[in-house]
């Protein structure tokens, strides 16, 4: 069985903000560079698998400048068997039809039983790319996922989506896309020894042009620009008025519940559709 | 030929749900600038009667009844939205994000190479260059882009819900009810949903009223007393990113920090000191009431409403009053 799991480099936005009102909105150089919190996720959601499967091989495939080639190797220093680096000129912010485009086209080239994302990239944050390569490879997809299992001998995956009220247990044939979630699959942290293992595997590479022209640029929509400002919750301070709960209570009676929900309410059972 | 404009009404059994009258705002306000129609899509397996709540709001409504709506499918979405986008020609769909949104809209927009727009905090328009602009939180919250496309082909926007003020006003002389007239062909399903597991009455997303915790609350015990308070107000729990980590509830319930972006109307921070981090997960939140033992709390300077103290007798006496009331 083969996985392919596609990460992404991101700035760290919870390390120091370099921000700038150009594109892509940070000052890249000066942001610390890791692995996009969701992709890690989906690494271990692999790994958990291939601890089944022991056959499996998880590749690693990603879309980004030579600098990613660390996030690479920190995925290999997790467990991954092979690592494939899409070299691209420079960090791409909000370019998601043609991060999709490519990224359909290299994994066609490599082959595949089973397809997993991050949920979304930290970034862009347009929970895109996953769904759109699944609609490329006209592959059924389940978004959101926080568990799974894979039936190998009839063909079959079940997954556990964490939708707004709850999960939903949901299964499909393979091959599939799936997008992960952080839940039952914690990541691993590497030891130092992996971590110099990694190094060894090495990083194999894929030319942009191999999936990507000019002429296919023109089938997807670009935007006109991008601007970008600090958030106002950060830039802003409120003046805080001091009360007491008596006061407190006084602004939240318009949202006082008529009944309020019961225990039961927020209890799991039910197997209603959420 | 004029442009249109397509909202998708969000309905529970008997009510349109309030976001459906953001997105309608949204979508009259845009439509005014660029000279549309509103169009609403009503879909479920019974939701004509629904098309009443929605007279004034709009110029059409489309109802689209199937019991295959039963369920949630993004199959059945899929083929519902092509049909109906080759049928009637949107310029702009705009959908909320909360439900499904980011599990079928983003390969919908990929089928069409449509311009794709998720987490939308408003949408305006550029006469002089004939551009739709958008703003959207980007890095967590950190920052919010401002984009900008022309309608050379369709758009698919999703919306944060509360942004947007919901109107009930009834602009519009005449609204034209019809069925959509598409049809559905037999789907066989990839994906098939087995169970599922209810854990929460109203999505964080949803809520209007979001009582989060951080490490102030000590442990999961002091989580306890956050969905007192929540369940007195139909509002959400929300963590922090330090509360998630150190085990007291699930990742599902973090603000910021690669949890979620909420813009509730009331956010209530107990025990939160108050990181830039987690603060970027707020954005847009109207009130913001802190409770901290610590009046140095950063937390402070971004709240509306303090109170200074311990959260284990604060809440409680919150409590007590709300339920005197």
């Amino acid at each position: 069985m083969r996985i392919i799991v596609c990460i992404k480099q991101v700035p760290d936005v919870e390390a120091e903000f370099h921000f700038k009102p150009d594109y892509p909105g940070i000052e890249v150089e000066k942001m610390s560079m890791i692995i996009n919190p969701g992709d890690e996720v989906a690494i271990e959601g692999a790994l958990r698998l291939k601890s089944i499967y022991p056959e499996t091989e998880v590749i690693l495939l990603s879309l980004g400048p030579p600098s990613a080639r660390e996030t690479l190797e920190y995925g290999l220093s997790l467990g991954a068997d092979r690592a494939f680096l899409i070299v691209n000129d420079s960090y791409t912010f909000g370019q998601p039809f043609r991060t999709a485009h490519i990224l359909a086209g290299a994994i066609r080239e490599l082959g595949f039983d089973i397809i997993l994302f991050g949920y979304r990239a930290v970034d862009d944050r347009l929970h895109f790319v996953g769904p759109a390569v699944a609609e490329f490879l006209e592959l059924p997809h389940i978004t959101g996922v926080t568990f799974m299992k894979v039936f190998k001998g009839i063909n079959k995956c079940e997954a556990h989506q964490e939708v707004p009220k709850g999960i939903n247990i949901l299964e499909c044939p393979y091959p599939a896309v799936f997008t992960v979630k952080r839940g039952l699959f914690a990541p691993r942290y590497p030891s130092m020894a992996d971590r110099l293992a990694a190094k060894e595997k090495g990083i194999e590479t894929f030319p942009l042009e191999k999936f990507w022209d000019e002429k296919t640029a023109k089938r997807y929509p670009v935007l006109a620009g991008m601007r970008f400002s600090i958030a106002e919750t950060v830039r802003t301070e409120r003046k805080v008025q001091w009360a007491d709960a008596k006061k407190i209570a006084g602004i939240l009676k318009k949202y006082k519940a008529r009944t309020p929900m019961t225990e039961s309410a927020l209890d799991k059972g039910s197997g209603e559709e959420i | 030929m004029k442009k249109s404009i397509w909202v998708v009404a969000h309905h529970q059994v008997t009510d349109i749900k309030p976001v459906t009258f953001e997105l309608l705002n949204m979508a009259d306000a845009l439509a005014r600038q660029i000279d549309a129609t509103v169009n609403t899509l009503l879909m479920g397996p019974s939701v004509a009667a629904l098309s009443s709540q929605l007279i004034g709001l709009c110029d059409n409504v489309y109802i689209f009844e199937d019991p295959m709506l039963e369920e949630y499918h993004y199959e059945t979405y899929q083929q519902i939205f092509i049909k109906m986008a080759e049928r009637y020609r949107p310029d702009i769909l705009i959908v909320s994000s909360i439900l499904r949104g980011t599990d079928c809209f983003p390969r919908l927009a990929a089928h069409f190479g449509a311009h794709y727009v998720a987490g939308c905090l408003d949408l305006s328009y550029q006469p002089e260059e004939e551009l739709i602009a958008y703003h959207q939180a980007v890095y967590e919250g950190r920052a919010i882009l401002e984009g900008a496309f022309r309608l050379d082909r369709m758009a698919v926007i999703m919306t944060r819900p509360h942004v947007f003020a919901p109107s009930m006003e009834r602009k519009r002389k005449e609204t034209k009810v019809s069925l959509l007239e598409i049809s559905l062909s037999p789907i066989e399903f990839l994906t098939r949903r087995v169970s599922s597991i209810k854990n929460v009455a109203i999505s964080l997303g949803e809520a209007l009223v979001v009582v989060a915790g951080g490490r102030g609350m000590q442990g999961a015990g002091g989580f306890k007393l956050l969905w007192e308070l929540a369940r007195r107000l139909h509002g959400a729990v929300g963590a922090t990113k330090a509360a998630v980590d150190a085990g007291w509830c699930e990742h599902r319930y973090q603000v910021g920090q690669t949890g979620s972006l909420i813009s509730p109307e009331i956010y209530i921070a107990c025990g939160i000191s108050g990181s830039i981090h987690h603060l970027a997960g707020i954005q847009g939140a109207k009130t913001v009431i802190a409770i901290n033992e610590d009046p140095n709390a950063p937390i402070f300077k971004r709240a509306d409403y303090g109170i200074v103290g311990n959260v284990f007798e604060i809440i409680p006496e919150l409590i007590t009053e709300i339920d005197s009331l």
